[in-house]
């Protein structure tokens, strides 16, 4: 039949013909005004059954062009899964819905009767929404015992939902009714499909949907209770808020749309089918409680867990809509599915997850806040920032001291955040957070404790960097005793000019080792050594004296200022003797580094001196006590040329 | 040959002994002294040198203004910088900026004298701390578009020779090569150098969007 055409009756050649109404195709029968109306209608559907199994039937149909006209049809048997109208898919996926989710939170949390309601109440939903699928879009008839066990189980459905959750909301936050009371309401409510099996009520609709209406009240009355009764305790409370503002608005949408106009004789504004979507709002409801308030105590982990299933669940459906309804060959229909699966589900499923899992990281104007947090040296003012940082992340109601804590944790079931201390930082509980509109969750605690860690490092680097300069300054101040400060006293009690010019040049060289060994961590021996080298090959030069330097070791070695210093001393003590009193052609330097010990060997090919006599350089005594300073040796021999030979431990202990 | 001398020294003791010391270095040569940079700068400006002593640490600026405004002027100058403590950083500077040498105020008159000389007759000086800071400048300042501005393997031989202590005479006979071929490779690398740091300077700019 095409659109705009209009079928009048249908018949076949053995039976005879049946004009066809309106009446034949409504969606729902309990909406028939009596029960006699609704007893025709159903003997009218047998008798369309009986035609329709015939081989050949013929249809009298009405079209603007050709008028009145009789067309022959073979009818099938079956009918394609294409050819099923969209609100019988929309009732089969919220039925199944519907079940899965009540048996998702009922199976992570079995021993509560709160969602052992949830899950009964999903089966309902499944049995009232399959059955109503069935045969609100049969295509013009049922047989009449079909229709009656559908519309009986249609029913039953209808008010085990309502009942299940009638008693969902006498247990759950608070239990507010015995189990007799339960009971109660199973009974009267298991009454109500006989009412119309029976057909004992002034009509149909009546005895279906004031059931229905009354279960709703009841309802609503039992979601005004138990707000009322948990305005106590924020953590019920919201995550009852979500919950039933959806289970109202779902009953509102269904009351007023369809059972009202009903009730009171007139069409219902919205086909029976798309109530059943208004259905889904509930269950959005119930996410959104899990997600948020870790409504019956689950939370995101409930999510990923719900998620993997539904992914395997589409995986095998996939799977098998692809072998039996495209007929693709089993392995390549395996790996499409995998790979649709993997396109499509994933990336939607962490858009999703990412949605009702939102974990902001650390922001760009946290981090500066921690370092400044760690810069700052008042105890009080870093306290304050701390506090700034954490309201600006969490932002709670209230935020107080409180007891030392190792680690972040939830308390009061996430009224709360524990949020340990470090050093001048005193723990704090965060009271009710995002303003009182959420509560803690396990995230805010990985945060809190992400936060702490990072201003714990913060702080320490801190520290350790005003170690760092105290370290330093020391080192400072006693390089400049030790070294500046003997040398000028040194010049201050030398008579002999050149010799204070020389003492205040020698001065120079260690100031500027005492500087440019900032770092402290030691100035690199080989550079001492190339400084020195070069310094007394010009002064030999300048005086005509050969130097023959040798010199050896690991580049790597770092020596403090006070050896530098003592080294330096050595050299240019034996090489101010060679060019002054030893009448010396040629000065030899060796210089070994072994085993964390230096030796130095200074020799020149001059006259010498005799034991008894005066030794080379007044200098030398004072090098003498230095180098026994350092836990080394010194000594001078005159026999052939001057000799002086020093070994000095390179220990770390010299340096720091 | 030196025919006049400019002397920039806020120090008046330094000031006094370096005119001594240039005076017995190159006795027929007219001397000048300069105690700011606004002074020297005036010197300069006022007529061409054929030698500067600059002290880098001065009241009014750095002794390296008076350096770039003596390249601009005077390029056939030689500037040689004065230091006490000769911090390794600075002198690098300077001789980015187009110093020919230093002297380090602290050493001995007779030293300062006879390097004094060897700068006039072109051989400068280079100490091994200096020779190691220029060789780690040209390492940390990694690839640089122009082949030029790069130390060629020999001037690096000399470098690293010098940074062992060995004297421009002692590396020349390490590597068989004349003095002054040591002074000219020396030469090279200080104006190598100057380059790279301006090149250097330009890079940072441009990041910065200075220009």
């Amino acid at each position: 039949m095409k659109g705009g055409e209009r079928l009048n009756a249908i018949g076949s050649d053995t039976t005879a013909g049946i004009s066809v109404n309106a009446t034949d195709i409504v969606e729902e029968p309990d909406t028939l005004g009596s029960y006699s109306e609704l007893n025709a209608f159903r003997r009218q559907q047998s008798a369309l059954v009986d035609i329709m199994s015939e081989n050949r039937i013929w249809l009298d149909v009405t079209s603007a062009a050709e008028g009145t006209h009789r067309v022959y049809v073979a009818p099938q048997a079956g009918r394609p899964a294409w050819a099923l109208p969209f609100e019988f898919w929309l009732q089969i996926f919220v039925g199944f819905a519907g079940m899965a989710l009540g048996g998702w939170v009922w199976a992570l949390r079995r021993r509560e009767a709160g969602p052992f309601f949830l899950a009964v109440s999903g089966v309902g939903l499944m049995a009232a929404a399959v059955s109503a699928a069935i045969y609100g879009t049969r295509e013009l008839a049922l047989p009449a015992e079909q229709l009656v066990t559908l519309t009986a189980l249609n029913q039953a459905g209808s008010v085990s939902w309502g009942a299940a959750i009638i008693c969902l909301l006498s247990v759950y936050p608070r239990r507010i009714a015995p189990n007799a009371v339960l009971v109660a309401v199973w009974v009267v409510s298991g009454l109500a499909p006989w009412i119309g099996i029976a057909q004992i009520a002034p009509a149909p609709s009546i005895g279906s949907y004031t059931t229905i209406i009354v279960q709703l009240l009841v309802i609503a009355g039992l979601v005004a209770i138990q707000l009322s009764l948990t305005r106590r305790d924020p953590v019920a409370r919201a995550a009852l808020g979500w919950f039933g503002l959806s289970i109202m608005a779902g009953s509102i949408v269904f009351v007023v749309a369809i059972a009202v106009p009903l009730l009171i004789g007139l069409e219902p504004q919205i086909s029976q089918a798309h109530a059943f979507g208004i259905v889904l709002l509930f269950y959005a409801g119930l996410a959104l409680g899990v997600a948020r308030y870790r409504l019956f105590d689950l939370g995101a982990w409930a999510f990923r867990l719900g998620s993997y299933l539904v992914g395997a669940i589409l995986l095998v459906a996939l799977d098998a809509f692809l072998i039996y309804g495209v007929a693709v060959e089993r392995v390549p229909a395996f790996g499409i599915a995998l790979l649709v699966l993997g396109l499509v589900y994933l990336p939607l499923r962490n858009a999703i997850g990412g949605w009702f899992d939102k974990r902001p990281g650390l922001t760009k104007q946290g981090f500066p806040q921690l370092v400044e947090i760690g810069l700052e040296r008042v105890p009080e003012r870093q306290s304050a920032k701390w506090q700034a940082l954490l309201v600006e992340t969490f932002d709670p109601l209230t935020i107080q001291p409180t007891t030392p804590a190792a680690y972040a944790a939830l308390i009061d079931d996430g009224q709360g955040l524990v949020v340990p201390g470090h050093s001048t930082l005193p723990p704090l509980v965060l009271q009710f957070a995002a303003g009182g509109r959420r509560l803690f969750s396990m995230h805010d605690v990985g945060r809190a404790q992400d936060l702490v860690d990072l201003v714990a490092h913060a702080l320490n680097s801190s520290d350790a960097h005003e170690q760092g300069v105290r370290k330093e300054r020391t080192r400072i101040a006693r390089d400049l005793h030790d070294n500046i400060g003997a040398q000028l006293l040194r010049t201050l009690h030398t008579p002999d000019v050149q010799r204070k010019n020389a003492i205040v040049s020698e001065t120079l060289a260690d100031l500027r080792d005492i500087i440019s060994n900032v770092q402290g961590d030691g100035m690199a021996l080989d550079e001492v050594l190339a400084e020195l080298r070069y310094e007394t090959n010009e002064r030999l030069a300048l005086a005509g004296l050969q130097l023959n330097w040798r010199s050896s070791g690991s580049p790597a070695i770092g020596v403090s200022a006070r050896l530098a210093h003592t080294l330096r001393s050595i050299v240019r003590e034996g090489a101010s003797n060679a060019i002054r009193h030893a009448n010396a052609e040629q000065l030899s330097i060796e210089i070994i580094e072994t085993n964390n010990e230096i030796s130095l060997t200074i020799s020149d090919d001059g006259i010498g001196f005799a034991d008894a006599g005066p030794k080379p350089g007044h200098g030398l005594e004072n090098i003498s006590s230095r180098v026994l300073g350092e836990g080394g040796s010194l000594s001078i021999t005159g026999a052939s040329g001057t000799r002086i030979h020093a070994r000095m431990p390179l220990l770390e202990g010299s340096i720091a | 040959m030196i025919n006049n001398l400019l002397i920039v020294e806020d120090v008046a003791e330094a000031r006094e002994w370096l005119t001594g010391i240039a005076r017995e270095a190159f006795p027929q040569s007219a001397i000048s002294t300069a105690q700011t940079v606004a002074g020297a700068v005036a010197r300069v400006d006022e007529q061409s040198w054929d030698m500067a002593l600059i002290d880098l640490g001065l009241p009014d600026g750095s002794g390296l203004d008076v350096i770039r405004r003596i390249r601009k002027q005077t390029p056939h100058t030689i500037c040689v910088v004065t230091t006490v403590l000769g911090e390794d950083a600075h002198i690098v500077a300077a001789l980015s900026a187009g110093a020919q040498g230093y002297l380090l105020k602290g050493q001995p008159s007779t030293l300062i004298q006879r390097q004094l000389v060897q700068l006039e007759q072109g051989m400068p000086a280079l100490s091994p701390t200096i020779a190691r800071r220029i060789m780690e400048h040209f390492q940390r300042t990694g690839p640089i578009e122009s082949d030029t501005e790069k130390l060629t393997a020999r001037e690096l031989e000399v470098l690293s020779l010098i940074a062992k202590g060995l004297r421009n005479a002692d590396v020349a006979q390490a590597l068989g090569l004349a003095e002054t071929t040591i002074a000219t490779h020396i030469k090279a690398i200080y104006r190598k150098l100057g380059i790279s740091t301006r090149a250097e300077a330009a890079v940072h700019a441009n990041r910065l969007g200075l220009t």
